[in-house]
């Protein structure tokens, strides 16, 4: 039985999870090497290596910038998505509070949106978590009903890290922009997928990270246009235009902004390819019984599927899958002592045990044709193989 | 606390045996030795080792059609418990023909595990 396991060694290795993190480009690990050894200066310094280092920080700022069409000096670096959800939140919230206390946010946000809002409603801030549909959608009606005159932020992701649906930014940044509400989107997982334009979408401060898009880890980004006021949450050295003190990484950045380059010459190409890739795999697996898709069948990511499987514990199945050499995540997160359902699943409708049985499998440049496939021909045997022993069915 | 260490060990010494044999199996017995020490911590198994081979040998029996078999270990508890009760079976085999052995090679005309020296 393990003998597959140790064969799964020579097996080759097919993975599927590129929204939890993704491989770094070698082109841009090419243009990150020089900041680490040679041209490894402060970017605070005067001499010419500091210089240097500032030279390639301001270029960087200038690539993430034009690939929302948004203004160079808008754009902050930070050190991950989370720190950007943190401080658009956070420092929004502190920055603005005599303006008012409430702040709107979809109830299928990210962690670090969600629990941000928490944390600022302990501190006297009023939240409200807008539901949503059975697809994930937001409903632009529905949020305009809950602006209030004291509302003074609403945040809402651009594409859901779960089940991949795309909200309708366009016309939420519209709501916002007719009530004077400040709109903060969370694009780590459509940065560099699909387009984004931060002016035809009203969108006022923007999330993003480099490691979901073939960059390095421990870099994010926050846009925060012009006339935006913010808190910061680190204080220090003023780095980031005085919002983000610390030590800029610059290697970081650099690679940031060469994937963003990269993204800018091959998203509608790659888009339309892992769409398609996309499409097999859907079609294929829900020809499984008792199969089902999370998440909209077309307003969704190019790259993501997701689905629950009846009778069947995710974690199985994604243990199962490495098995094979896939892969893939669960829509379960592992406590210490019980295994705790997605909310995303919760809050689209699924009853605990059906999002204890999802799967999510997402894909990048790496996949192709011959990895659909072979998904294909395991994962049907996996799932009969584990509703024979499942203490779910009876 | 020592009871719920003892699946490690008993999987520890499958690998062991195995890679006597099999080399590519040595792996395992890292992880099970560190599954080990987290348990004795009382943390949960940190590469999900246990829980692997929890579903590996549950599929294993699904696989032979044995379905029930599989079911039965596929449960946490039952195939932690089976995984004791064999360790101990294990050991008491082990330790009984050590004393066997031991008794060959000391007198090797005892018949039996307790001989009298005349």
């Amino acid at each position: 039985m393990l003998n597959r396991n140790e064969k799964s060694e020579k097996m080759r290795r097919i993975y599927m999870d590129y929204a939890a993190t993704t491989p770094v480009d070698s082109r841009a690990f090419e243009a990150m090497k020089p900041y680490f050894m040679t041209n490894f200066g402060n970017t605070m310094s005067l001499y010419s290596i500091g210089r240097e280092a500032k030279r390639a920080l301001e270029e960087s700022r200038e690539k993430v910038a034009s690939l929302i069409r948004a203004k160079k000096n808008d754009i902050i670096f930070t050190g991950s998505a989370t720190e950007s959800n943190n401080l658009a939140l956070k420092g929004f919230a502190f920055a603005n509070k005599k303006k008012g206390k409430h702040i709107i946010i979809s109830s299928i946000e990210h962690h670090c949106v969600l629990d941000s809002a928490h944390w600022l409603e302990k501190q006297g801030f009023e939240v409200t978590f807008l539901p949503v549909d059975k697809y994930g959608l937001i409903d632009p009606k529905q949020l305009e009903d809950h602006i209030r005159k004291d509302t003074i932020l609403v945040s809402i992701m651009h594409a859901n890290n779960e089940i991949g649906t795309i909200e309708p930014i366009k016309e939420i940044g519209k709501v916002c922009h007719d009530y004077d509400v400040c709109f903060h989107t969370d694009a780590a997982q459509s940065f560099g997928k699909i387009p984004i334009d931060v002016n035809k979408m009203n969108i006022d401060m923007l999330t993003a990270n480099a490691h979901k898009m073939y960059g390095p880890k421990g870099v994010g980004t926050l846009f925060v246009r012009q006339g935006i006021k913010l808190d910061p949450l680190l204080h220090g050295g003023g780095h980031e235009f005085g919002l983000r003190s610390s030590t800029v990484n610059v290697a970081g950045i650099v690679g940031f902004g060469a994937v963003v380059d990269i993204a800018k010459k091959e998203m509608d190409s790659e888009a339309k390819r892992l769409s398609k890739l996309r499409d097999k795999l859907i079609e294929g697996i829900l020809k499984i019984d008792n199969s089902y898709l999370n998440g909209h069948p077309t307003l969704r990511l190019p790259n993501n599927t997701n689905f629950w499987f009846a009778f069947i514990e995710g974690e199985s199945l994604v243990l199962h899958l490495d098995m094979k050499g896939v892969a893939a995540s669960t829509g379960s997160a592992c406590s210490s002592e019980s295994l705790e359902p997605s909310h995303v699943l919760m809050v689209i409708g699924l009853k605990p045990e059906q999002a204890h049985g999802s799967l999510r499998l997402t894909l990048g440049k790496q996949n192709k044709n011959a990895d659909i496939d072979y998904v294909l021909e395991v994962l049907p045997r996996i799932v009969e193989n584990l509703r024979k022993i499942s203490p779910f069915k009876k | 606390m020592v009871l719920f260490c003892i699946p490690c060990l008993v999987l520890i010494s499958y690998f062991a045996i195995l890679s006597i044999f099999f080399p590519k199996y040595r792996g395992y017995i890292k992880e099970g030795w560190r599954c080990f020490l987290d348990k004795i911590r009382r943390r949960k198994c940190v590469a999900s080792f246990d829980s692997r081979m929890r579903h590996a040998v549950s599929m294993w029996f699904s696989e032979k059609g044995m379905p029930s078999i599989g079911k039965f270990l596929y449960d946490e508890r039952k195939f932690n418990i089976t995984l004791i009760v064999v360790g101990i079976v294990f050991t008491t085999l082990s330790i009984f023909l050590f004393i066997l052995l031991i008794n060959f090679l000391t007198s090797p005309s005892c018949p039996g595990p307790v001989c009298t020296v005349e």
